[in-house]
């Protein structure tokens, strides 16, 4: 009896030994793991945009975060298990195929500032996301063309929406973003038509995410003469409704020479913003 | 010949006595189940009648009446299926159907289902109106929880079958027989439902939120299946590998999940030093409370039930037979709503299992070899997959057209690690509630079995010979194994028989 209980007590202790070994191996792991590089993560969310900002040594960006269906498995596809904090939330536009996963993650793993263009939309689950937003005492910052976003070397130029522009079509209010750093750049041009980013001056890119899905009312020749694009990307769902990306907008991709990645094809596609600026699709 | 076999039947123990009368009055039920309403009625009627006449003749002639006690328990089964639809349609929202309705008053009596981009709600209508009716909308970011009260303008309509699957007897099942879709819903007030249901499920609530801030997707899903058997955020992918490799029945919270949250909690009260007698009675109320928590699908229900008779009997002293066990449960849950005998998949899925467990487990105990033991417990396991899952075939078979090849292979692989998984996964929520890192922290070895498991079933699933297809020949492979099944046990009756015989 009392050997049979010394042999369990052992075991036990042997087993939390084991346990502490294991953990203490991944908190090691977890801390040189930390990356030199700025990463950006386009992630898979069927049809719509999310894209994660990695900051070396700094916080986490999440810019728009597609309907919701698949954000936490897109997240959880590229985050380790103890890397659930992201800092700042932005959303381009208030449609729900950008701002659907904002609302699925709110109440479990809520951001410290969220970033909108200041178009409401009328819809109930917009006014719920800003009630459960207003409810966490989450502070809501409205930026606007002209205003900059900046993280150690790394910057965030915001070129539309105009101060005074007013529009009754929440596409044409996205907010335009330009990341850049000594690596590269890369523009996000949201769903806004091309009547409107014609007028941008100062587009030039290495990677671009294609405006709207790659529908054809957001991209034409033009303005793919202004970005140069080397690396075009694409978050469309497999067989969505809309036939986005339209094949005009492939050709026209092709046609200047982009390596064009779709998130329905590839699955989430990561871009290291180092030398090389390495893209690697994680084909799921 | 035929006076021989009835003077056996009158000769029967009690326990066989009683056994056979409940297989009678789910056979009457099962009959009845085929028949129109009307027509039904009359036959019912008919056959009370002449099984009372019957009664009363032997009564009066003084002879021994358990044969029409037989014919009288059939009867009632028959009847009692009738009659429990006739009752349930007469107070129902039938007459509703395809009218359109404003500001109707209604409150929701069952969990909501919230899918991809809608919430289905089950609703009891407020006076001047009754019935239960589904409401479909797609205000899937609202909160709505089981006890609101609504107030909503819709049509209504009568539900319509779809690729197949016979949609309006799944939702006659429960007694709905409207639904409306997309209606405009306002929440008045909550609360207004059964209180302890309304607390358990607000408990199970807060549980299933806990499992998603400590957990990440699919393994947050793939937990909450295993401890509430809810795989509402349970990504599509996913669930159709868990249905190819033969797994789904571990999310679906099966007998096997009950049995080994029963046994963690009863091993957790005598740890605390409660007296094995209290402890009983203890986990009588847990069981009950934890059935209603988890929703009170039917194989949890049943699982509860047996259980519970388990329980008592040990307490009365008197042997458990399982066997009688499970048909008690069977006669119970019908009692409660008949309906479940044929359309409740999940019903017949969890009876045939256990049947198989009681009638094949031994036979296949024997193939494998048990008692040798083996890595993993491997023969116990491939033992009992087959023995719950040959009864199971013919309606996986009957309900998806394909049944999978390599469920022993996933079973074995993952069945010993499922308790494990558990119980760190529920110590890790338990421990959220203090602090949400500490529940991370621990909840890092719930994370990295999970994440095997799903890794075993997404590998074995996307195998190309995981599965049989059936194709158009399923319903011909299901009334062939039903009818191999029949003959089968008639031949062992004979055998039994014989036996006796011979050894007379």
């Amino acid at each position: 009896m009392n050997l049979s209980q010394s042999k369990n007590k052992n075991g036990l202790i042997i087993l939390g030994l084991i346990f502490l070994f294991i953990f203490d191996f991944f908190l090691w792991s977890f801390i040189f793991q930390t990356p030199k590089f700025v990463e950006a993560d386009f992630l898979d969310v069927g049809q719509g945009d999310a894209t994660l900002f990695k900051f070396p040594m700094s916080g986490q960006i999440l810019i728009d975060s597609g309907d919701g269906i698949k954000i936490k498995n897109a997240l959880a596809n590229i985050e380790g298990f103890f890397d659930r904090q992201i800092d700042v939330w932005i959303l381009t536009h208030a449609n729900l195929d950008h701002y659907g996963g904002f609302l699925r993650l709110v109440e479990t793993n809520p951001p410290r500032l969220f970033i909108y263009n200041g178009f409401d939309s009328d819809s109930q689950s917009f006014k719920e996301l800003k009630r459960k937003l207003e409810e966490s005492h989450i502070p809501i910052l409205i930026l606007k063309a002209g205003d900059k976003i900046k993280i150690g070397e790394n910057q965030f130029f915001i070129l539309w929406p105009k101060n005074d522009f007013e529009s009754k079509d929440l596409n044409d209010s996205g907010l335009i973003f330009k990341f850049q750093n000594f690596y590269g750049k890369m523009l996000m041009l949201a769903d806004v038509s091309k009547k409107i980013t014609n007028n941008l001056s100062d587009l030039k890119a290495d990677i671009l995410k294609v405006g709207h899905h790659g529908s054809k009312t957001a991209t034409d020749e033009q303005i793919l003469n202004l970005i140069q694009p080397k690396i075009a990307l694409i978050g469309v769902g497999l067989n969505n409704r809309f036939s986005h990306p339209h094949q005009e907008v492939i050709d026209l991709l092709t046609k200047i020479g982009s390596q064009i990645f779709r998130t329905d094809l590839a699955g989430t596609i990561k871009i290291i913003f180092d030398n090389q600026l390495e893209i690697f699709p994680l084909n799921h | 010949m035929l006076k021989k076999q009835l003077e056996k039947l009158l000769n029967l123990a009690i326990p066989e006595k009683f056994f056979l009368s409940i297989v009678l009055f789910l056979f009457g039920v099962f009959i009845s189940s085929f028949l129109n309403f009307n027509l039904g009625l009359w036959i019912a009627v008919v056959f009370l009648i002449f099984s009372s006449v019957f009664t009363f003749e032997e009564f009066l002639f003084k002879k021994r009446i358990f044969l029409s006690i037989y014919l009288i328990v059939f009867s009632l089964g028959f009847f009692y299926f009738q009659f429990y639809e006739f009752y349930q349609q007469k107070h129902s929202s039938l007459f509703l159907n395809g009218s359109s309705l404003s500001n109707i008053e209604a409150v929701i009596v069952s969990l909501p289902v919230y899918q991809e981009k809608t919430v289905e709600l089950e609703a009891k209508l407020l006076l001047p109106y009754q019935g239960k009716i589904l409401i479909k909308t797609n205000q899937y970011f609202q909160h709505f929880q089981y006890g609101d009260k609504i107030i909503f303008s819709g049509k209504f309509e009568e539900p319509k079958s779809f690729n197949d699957f016979d949609y309006k007897s799944y939702l006659a099942k429960s007694n709905i027989y409207s639904i409306v879709k997309y209606p405009k819903i306002e929440i008045q007030n909550h609360h207004q439902g059964f209180w302890l249901k309304d607390f358990l499920y607000q408990l199970r609530v807060s549980f299933q939120k806990q499992v998603d801030k400590i957990f990440k997707e699919p393994q947050s899903s793939f937990l909450n299946g295993l401890l509430l058997g809810d795989k509402r955020n349970l990504d599509k992918n996913l669930e159709i590998m868990l249905q190819k490799t033969g797994t789904i029945h571990l999310i679906a919270l099966s007998g096997f999940n009950i049995t080994i949250i029963t046994a963690a909690v009863f091993a957790f009260l005598l740890s605390l030093g409660i007296a094995r007698p209290k402890a009983f009675w203890l986990v009588v109320i847990f069981v009950f409370c934890f059935v209603i928590l988890t929703g009170a699908s039917a194989s949890v229900v049943r699982a509860g039930i047996m259980g519970i008779v388990f329980v008592l009997s040990q307490k009365i002293g008197k042997p458990y037979q399982i066997r009688n066990a499970l048909f008690f449960a069977a006669f119970i849950m019908l009692l409660l709503n008949p309906k479940i005998l044929r359309f409740d998949f999940g019903f017949q899925l969890s009876f045939a299992a256990t049947l198989g467990l009681i009638y094949l487990l031994p036979f296949f105990n024997n193939l494998f070899k048990v008692e040798k033991g083996g890595f993993l417990k491997w023969r116990e396991i491939v033992a009992t997959t087959f023995a719950a899952q040959i009864f199971v075939l013919p309606i996986l078979i009957l309900r998806f057209g394909y049944i999978s090849i390599i469920s022993p292979i996933t079973n074995v692989l993952i069945i010993s690690l499922i308790p494990y998984t558990m119980l760190l996964g529920f110590i890790a929520v338990l421990l959220s509630y203090l602090s949400l890192w500490l529940g991370i922290i621990f909840g890092f070895a719930a994370h990295t079995l999970l994440s095997l498991e799903i890794k075993i079933i997404n590998l074995f699933g996307s195998l190309k010979f995981a599965v049989i297809n059936f194709g158009k020949y399923s319903e011909l492979v299901f009334w062939l194994s039903l009818l191999i099944f029949i003959s089968y046990l008639i031949y062992k009756q004979k055998r039994k028989y014989e036996f006796i015989s011979i050894k007379k």
